[in-house]
């Protein structure tokens, strides 16, 4: 079932003060994403793949065409599609357990209901411990897993991840995209999930989408099959990575001289 | 003779120094935070990292106190000085220069031996004048809070509102004297209203500042939570922007403290300190008028530096927004 249809999106933004330029970011942009999904956008940095999770989210409208949910055109931001952002989110002066609540506010739930809720949301993100504490006495990577902890309590339909982890070290973003993966196979959601490393959309995605350079288009897209083993040395992973490293746009930076060193 | 004078003076001045370095540097500049945990590093147990340091309170009180009153003693020692250099050195005027101690004296009558300053005691001027700021400073939060929220919240009406803010920003205190006359002719009402206007201005303007300053990150992930407008607004744009709003509190406090004296001392209000300078002034008792200059400042920085400076620590500390330990 196609779940978010993006039909025809352009998004542009202004790039002067004076507002007398803009700059296209997304350019006639179509692509559906179905249920059950796990779509990896990937594409070199400022290709637009941020943009377009903000405007299936309801953050931003599209300068030009129209975003779908479930056949309704998405104008604002809703509990149905939950976000976890690149950077720290959480409200500081709210303890861990009261963080992950507020997920809740909208929901007509008894406080216990919702404090069972938000506590197993916090057991399954290996948080427990930490529920009383203030955010700012955790690490980046915890602070994101209660960004996903979050989104296990409101348990939207629709999870859009920007770039979730890329902050984090090598190893706990590791740890962290095997969790997501666990969720996504418990729960059976759908996944948006932005990132620039093809080792990460490797693991993950049983779709990924290769993005331009600005402005962003859809170049091409690749399907995982599920039960293709995700060991990275497994010859199906190695030629698929050859092939979406291939595909890549050169970086821009490919056209600048190479640094000289001045003796 | 040269050599024996450099002797007496560099010995004791490199004594001086070494001392001043080692115990009051330290006391003044935090001290050695790392000496301080070294010691205690024999008291750890097996391979737990955490260490016991007990309490630093009175060591940090002891700190914040000597700091003070180093800096109060620099106060009085420029007064003492220009009072000496004046009355004494240049000796020519024909009224003294209230010196420090001739002051503190004439504060001592004030309030131990209850004199009496143009027919009230000096409490009676100090609560006049309280009162009078208490009014005027909470009928300004009110509408500070208020007008600086909406102007925060609307990104569209935010450009508006803020002219005529800036511009009644722009006039100064006493500036407001024609107009406060005009409203409430002579007395204790103008007064109020000028130390109003100016003070609702200052607390508006960083409302709606800390307010439009709530990263928008923390915005969208309230709305993504399906949050509405109200909630929004009362769970997380105010808790985020509180100790910006706290501030302006504080700043609007200190700028009503200020323009109250400046009020009560040109619309004969009949009563408080600021009256209470100008009349003593008028009088030629400059030691009085120095007295109430003292009170106004002792009362300013209790309620800056005590009050205000503990409601913004403890904002922070509720707010999970501590700066560092």
């Amino acid at each position: 079932m196609v779940l978010i249809e993006v039909k025809w999106v352009t998004k542009a933004y202004y790039t002067s003060r004076r507002k007398d330029r803009a700059r296209i970011v997304l350019d006639n942009v179509s692509m559906n994403f179905h249920d059950n999904e796990f779509v990896c956008l990937i594409g070199p940095s400022g290709c637009g793949k941020t943009t377009l999770l903000n405007l299936i989210a309801g953050f931003e409208r599209p300068t030009v065409g129209e975003v779908l949910y479930k056949g309704r055109k998405v104008t604002s931001p809703s509990p149905e599609r939950g976000v976890v952002f690149q950077e720290y989110s959480l409200f500081p002066w709210m303890s861990v357990l009261d963080n992950v609540r507020f997920a809740l506010n909208t929901m007509d739930l008894s406080s216990d209901r919702k404090d069972d809720i938000a506590r197993n949301a916090l057991a399954m993100v290996n948080l427990t411990e930490f529920a009383d504490q203030r955010p700012n006495l955790l690490s980046g990577g915890m602070k994101q897993r209660v960004a996903v902890a979050r989104l296990l309590a409101m348990d939207p339909d629709v999870w859009l991840m920007d770039e979730p982890f890329s902050s984090l070290d090598e190893q706990t973003r590791k740890k962290l995209d095997s969790d997501i993966l666990n969720i996504w196979r418990i729960k059976g959601k759908t996944i948006v999930f932005v990132t620039h490393n093809v080792d990460e959309a490797l693991h993950l995605a049983t779709r990924i989408v290769l993005f331009s350079e600005s402005p962003g288009r859809v170049i091409k897209e690749w399907k995982v099959a599920r039960d293709m083993p995700r060991t990275p040395e497994s010859p199906e992973m190695v030629a698929l990575k050859k092939e979406i490293t291939d595909a890549m746009p050169a970086c821009a930076c490919a056209d600048v001289r190479p640094i000289e060193i001045m003796e | 003779m040269l050599y024996n004078v450099t002797w007496l003076s560099v010995r004791p001045l490199r004594l001086a120094i070494h001392l001043g370095r080692t115990y009051v540097g330290e006391m003044l500049f935090n001290g050695d935070d790392d000496a301080r945990i070294a010691k205690h590093l024999g008291s750890r147990k097996g391979s737990d990292p955490n260490i016991l340091l007990g309490s630093d309170r009175p060591a940090a009180l002891a700190r914040t106190l000597l700091t003070f009153a180093i800096g109060i003693l620099i106060v009085l020692m420029i007064w003492q000085v220009f009072a000496w250099t004046y009355n004494d050195v240049v000796g020519r005027a024909v009224l003294r220069f209230p010196a420090p101690i001739e002051t503190f004296a004439m504060l001592g009558e004030f309030f131990f031996e209850g004199k009496t300053l143009l027919g009230h005691t000096i409490y009676e001027h100090i609560a006049s004048s309280l009162g009078r700021w208490l009014v005027a400073f909470a009928l300004a939060t009110a509408v500070g809070l208020v007008l600086g929220s909406i102007l925060g919240h609307f990104n569209s009406l935010f450009p508006i509102g803020i002219v005529p803010v800036s511009v009644y920003q722009m006039i100064p205190g006493l500036a407001w004297l024609p107009i406060a006359l005009l409203l409430f002719g002579l007395g204790s009402n103008a007064a109020v209203f000028i130390i109003f206007v100016v003070s609702a201005m200052v607390i508006t303007v960083n409302v709606a500042g800390g307010i439009r300053r709530v990263p928008p990150v923390v915005v969208r992930a309230a709305k993504m939570m399906g949050a509405d407008d109200l909630t929004l607004f009362l769970k997380v744009l105010i808790p985020y922007a509180t100790v910006d709003i706290v501030n302006g509190l504080r700043l609007g406090m200190g700028s009503a403290w200020r323009v109250l004296i400046a009020a009560e001392m040109v619309v004969g209000t009949g009563i408080g300190l600021g009256y209470a300078i100008t009349m003593t002034k008028d009088l030629l008792n400059y030691v009085a008028s120095f007295a109430c200059i003292a009170i106004i400042c002792i009362i300013g920085l209790l309620m800056d530096k005590v009050l205000f400076a503990e409601i913004e620590k403890f904002a922070r500390h509720r707010l999970g927004m501590e700066e560092g330990y």
